[in-house]
């Protein structure tokens, strides 16, 4: 992936004032680079959850905590799903809006609906209006499933024991937010025209704001997720899949995946990690006994068009029955789609400051920075799945206290390369830290999986006194450059970047 | 010498007549800082001492805007001098007041501004622009001339000066324009100042007493027909001699390298921004208004909150009203609905958008080395430079406007000449110094009070200066073939 350039806000240009170069000419250069960039970047494949389905066993059940930020203008909450459900129980699905997690944390049931075996979208929400909801403001969704027949407290048994992903959940429209038309791109002529400047300016703005609207929900990565939960029951006569990941996608114009992992295989018998794309073994990575890697898989998905589930698992191979084992480590610091295609468009030569050139030039180099503008235009255009959707950001796994504690103590909630401009996010007593991180395991002799990460720049950015929301610029933060990873934790409720 | 005749009028409200008894007038009119007359922020404003008989006495004297005209040699009457009087001597026998430029007017205006977005620290003004501030969009120089007191000199027809139209203004654009900002002070010349820092341009007054937010690359740009001062007039037969020609050169100022500070500037969600535990009473039927100076500019105000209860406890809800809302402050008022009973109020609390720093540095540029040592001008922090880009090119600029060491002529001794004006361009031959027809600036002139001559104008040679011209300006057409350069 490419780093991002940066928008560097509208420029200005007043009548009888030079064109400039600093703050002017280059600036429209910038911003069409940035632009341009941006709307090549692909995004993070949703991310359901680790592990086969979390939590303990009860009625009703949690099937994952979201959240996004609300906006006048958005309409549909969609959700999408792929379970493996037995047909001999009932179950339903529930939506639930949490807008005050202190006074009303059981918040107000949205929709419910039948769930059903294999994929299933369900349309949460037609219209937000009337919700009482401000601009602004995060909205969490907690999603349950109940039974209803007995309504037994292990309604989830073994039989019903299997997947049940979240694979899209986003809301929409995002166009719907932008109240300007696209003002279109001037042609130069005879001259720095006032009225195109600021249209040029208008455009490139328009198209910063549109790219600037999707959400990007920081990744829910796995870091040092053990593999291996059931070898007590192995008899040694067929391999074990521990499923370490799941999640899926709606590519849109996007027609490629790929994933981060690292492993760290600590069984004493070699391992596969898998990647299944709509329940197909895409790609395999082999482990063998003691090793250590990075495995970064690419995927040609240019042929599922529509929403598409996406799983990883580990598969252990022993024929020693009873055989103790140790769990394995996997991290996934991401899963993502992307273009295979992802070449900006030319720029014009940047002028130097105080350098002289003809109207001719200073023309031209106007012109094909319109042109590059029309050509984002379109691309964004062409492309709703991607541009028109705000995926929801996916609260960190466990939805009771011990569940939380066992998976924040076995996963960072949230790692991520900044690519954007602004991180939106709510929560309480949350920090970032980036820079040196330190890893050590609380029991170094005989790890259980839990761990301490101490980073060598941490920054407090929600007190612990309350919930807030919270707009954070990430280009004040020193060292915190494009590319450069960081993490939050804490109790963070929505989290997610912006581009631009 | 020329013969001068001194007209001097007063407005005592019921428009300018001659004032009676004035004797006569002496005039300084000056740059108020830096050796050379070009620096940002710089202002040029007059002063003026006029003596009169005692019959001139009139209790409603204080800033009465009074005029100095001259005519050379029979001619048409010509402004030299408009301004407010701000003193006045009486020892019985006669009267001296002293006159002050419009900036006394200007300073005694408190403006506070909402936060605007990328507006330009001046724009262009013109007989069409909409300089309305709550109407139109014109740049922060322009808005806080308006808020002053102040209306466009291309539509003075639509403003005639009145109680509320005090004076007029003219300005160049400028590039900078700030992502947000917004003005509060209580002294809108000290925020002018501010500004022509930023927009690294000056302020001043011409003799008519219209102000100009000027535009330094305008400095060098030659005028039509400009004054010539000579030290001969068979050199230069329609010029304005001067007796003798002083050449003052210091090293101060002039610089290599030039660093300009920015803070960039970001809008946080809508949050708690103001709050005040501070128990206040209010009487029955009474209201109180409170000011909510905010920490950091506003760049929406949200929902403002009152706490309440009676003297005797009983929790009450207040709404409060809302009198003024300015980018750093609101004021409300909160009335006590009963005619009996007190209020108090205990809590105050107001939301909002701030618009907070988000990052700040320094962008610095060198140019070429004018000594044996580092020369480096460290610009100062400027609320209006928000961007890197602004703070790049504001150093380039200062490092070409001030990387060349120009020395300040003083000529004395000249006929007076009403071209000869702070601010104006003019040409300068001295055959002792080798300057033919030198272009310069003046920066400095004093008038004697017979008005006769000019004792001492001081100037500054332009020469190297960036200007205008050089550039491809907006708004301007240019053939596919003409070449300039495109800016800093």
């Amino acid at each position: 992936m490419s780093v991002l350039s940066t928008y560097q806000g509208r420029p200005e240009f007043p009548a009888g004032v030079p064109l400039e170069v600093t703050g002017g000419f280059d600036v429209l250069q910038a911003n069409t680079r940035a632009v341009d960039e941006a709307s090549l970047l692909g995004k993070d494949a949703l991310c359901a959850h680790a592990y086969i389905l979390e939590g303990n066993r009860e009625n009703p059940h949690s099937y994952g905590q979201w959240s996004f930020q609300y906006f006048p203008g958005l309409t549909t909450l969609t959700w999408a799903g792929y379970n493996t459900m037995s047909a001999s129980v009932t179950e339903r699905i529930r939506f639930k809006a949490v807008t005050d997690p202190v006074s009303a944390p059981g918040g107000v049931v949205l929709h419910e609906a039948l769930l059903t075996a294999g994929l299933q979208t369900i349309t949460v929400l037609s219209s937000m209006s009337g919700l009482g909801w401000a601009s602004g403001q995060v909205i969490e969704i907690h999603v349950e499933l109940y039974a209803t027949d007995g309504a037994s407290p292990s309604f989830i048994d073994d039989e019903n024991w299997g997947r049940y992903e979240t694979i899209d959940f986003y809301v929409s429209p995002l166009s719907a937010l932008i109240a300007d038309a696209y003002p279109g791109v001037p042609t130069y002529t005879t001259g720095p025209d006032q009225a195109k400047l600021e249209q040029h300016a208008g455009a490139l703005d328009w198209l910063a704001r549109r790219i600037g609207l999707v959400p990007r929900p920081l990744f829910q990565s796995v870091a040092m997720g053990m593999t291996l939960y059931h070898f007590d029951d192995y008899d040694g006569d067929a391999p074990i899949d521990n499923q370490t990941w799941a999640g899926g996608f709606t590519r849109g114009a996007l027609d490629r995946l790929t994933a981060l992992i690292r492993f760290q295989c600590n069984t004493n018998v070699a391992e596969d990690i898998r990647l299944f794309v709509n329940g197909s073994l895409a790609a395999t990575q082999s482990m063998t006994a003691g090793q250590q890697g990075r495995w970064d898989p690419v995927v040609n998905i240019s042929a599922h068009g529509s929403t598409t589930p996406i799983r990883l698992e580990v598969r252990t191979r022993t024929t020693v029955a009873g055989e103790p084992l140790r769990g394995s480590r996997v991290s996934i610091s991401h899963v993502r789609l992307y273009r295979a295609s992802t070449t900006p468009s030319a720029l014009p030569t940047a002028p130097e400051p105080e350098a002289s050139l003809t109207w001719s030039t200073a023309k031209t180099r106007l012109n094909s920075l319109a042109t590059i503008a029309t050509t984002v235009y379109n691309r964004i255009l062409g492309d709703s799945e991607t541009w028109d959707r705000a995926r929801l950001y996916r609260r960190n796994y466990g939805y009771d206290e011990p569940a939380k504690s066992f998976f924040e103590t076995r996963h960072i909630p949230v790692v991520w390369n900044r690519v954007g401009a602004r991180l939106v996010v709510r929560g309480k007593g949350v920090r970032l830290g980036y820079g040196g991180a330190v890893w050590t395991l609380n029991e170094p002799k005989y790890p259980d999986g839990t761990f301490n990460l101490q980073n060598a720049i941490e920054e407090n950015l929600i007190d612990a006194t309350g919930f807030q929301t919270r707009i954070v610029y990430l280009g004040g933060l020193k060292g915190l450059g494009l590319g450069t990873a960081y993490n939050t934790r804490g109790d963070v409720r929505y989290a997610a970047e912006h581009l631009l | 010498m020329p013969t001068i005749a001194y007209e001097i009028t007063w407005d005592l409200g019921a428009g300018f007549v001659a004032m009676p008894g004035a004797l006569g007038a002496e005039v300084e009119l000056q740059m108020t800082e830096g050796q050379t007359g070009l620096g940002w922020g710089n202002a040029a404003v007059p002063r003026a001492t006029i003596r009169a008989t005692a019959a001139t006495v009139d209790a409603a004297w204080s800033y009465r805007p009074v005029k100095i005209r001259v005519s050379v040699d029979g001619g048409a009457y010509q402004d030299l001098f408009t301004g407010p009087l701000l003193e006045q001597d009486d020892d019985g026998i006669s009267l001296r007041y002293i006159a002050g430029g419009m900036d006394v007017i200007i300073q005694r205006a408190p403006v506070r501004t909402p936060v605007r977005r990328r507006r330009p620290i001046a724009t262009l003004t013109t007989a069409l622009t909409n300089e309305d501030p709550d109407s139109g969009s014109p740049g922060w120089a322009n808005e806080v001339f308006w808020r002053a007191g102040g209306r466009p000199w291309d539509q003075r027809g639509s403003y005639p000066l009145s109680s509320t139209v005090l004076f007029y203004y003219i300005c160049d654009g400028s590039s900078v324009a700030p992502p947000a900002y917004c003005v509060d002070g209580d002294n809108a010349w000290e925020s002018l100042l501010l500004l022509a820092e930023a927009g690294a341009g000056q302020i001043y007054q011409g003799a008519d007493g219209v102000m100009h937010f000027v535009n330094p690359l305008s400095f060098g740009e030659s005028a039509a027909s400009p004054p010539h001062l000579t030290d001969s007039l068979t050199t230069v037969p329609t010029g304005t001699p001067y007796e003798r020609l002083s050449r003052h050169a210091t090293v101060e100022g002039v610089i290599s390298t030039a660093h300009a500070p920015f803070k960039a500037r970001g809008v946080q969600v809508m949050q708690q921004v103001y709050e005040d535990r501070t128990a206040y009473d209010v009487l029955p039927s009474d209201y109180r208004d409170f000011e909510l100076a905010m920490q950091w500019p506003i760049a929406t105000h949200g929902s403002v909150t009152v706490e309440a209860s009676t003297a005797q406890g009983v929790p009450t809800t207040v709404t409060p009203s809302i009198i003024t809302t300015s980018g750093m402050r609101r004021v409300i008022r909160v009335t006590n609905p009963s005619s009996t009973v007190g209020l108090i109020v205990h809590r105050i609390a107001a939301e909002g958008e701030p618009v907070s720093v988000i990052t700040e540095g320094t962008a610095s540029f060198t140019g070429s080395s004018v000594g044996p040592f580092p020369a480096e001008l460290r610009l100062p922090s400027n609320d209006a430079v928000q961007t890197y880009a602004d703070a790049r090119r504001w150093s380039r600029m200062a490092v070409r406007f001030f990387n060349t060491a120009r020395p300040v002529y003083t000529a004395t001794d000249l006929p007076y000449s009403p071209l000869l004006l702070p601010g104006a361009y003019a040409l300068l031959t001295s055959a002792r110094r080798s300057l033919s027809s030198t272009p310069v600036r003046i920066t400095r002139v004093q008038i004697e009070r017979s008005g006769a001559k000019i004792t001492s104008l001081s100037c500054v040679p332009l020469t190297g200066l960036p200007r205008l011209s050089d550039f491809f300006i907006i708004g301007t057409t240019y053939a596919d073939s003409d070449t300039r350069k495109l800016g800093y």
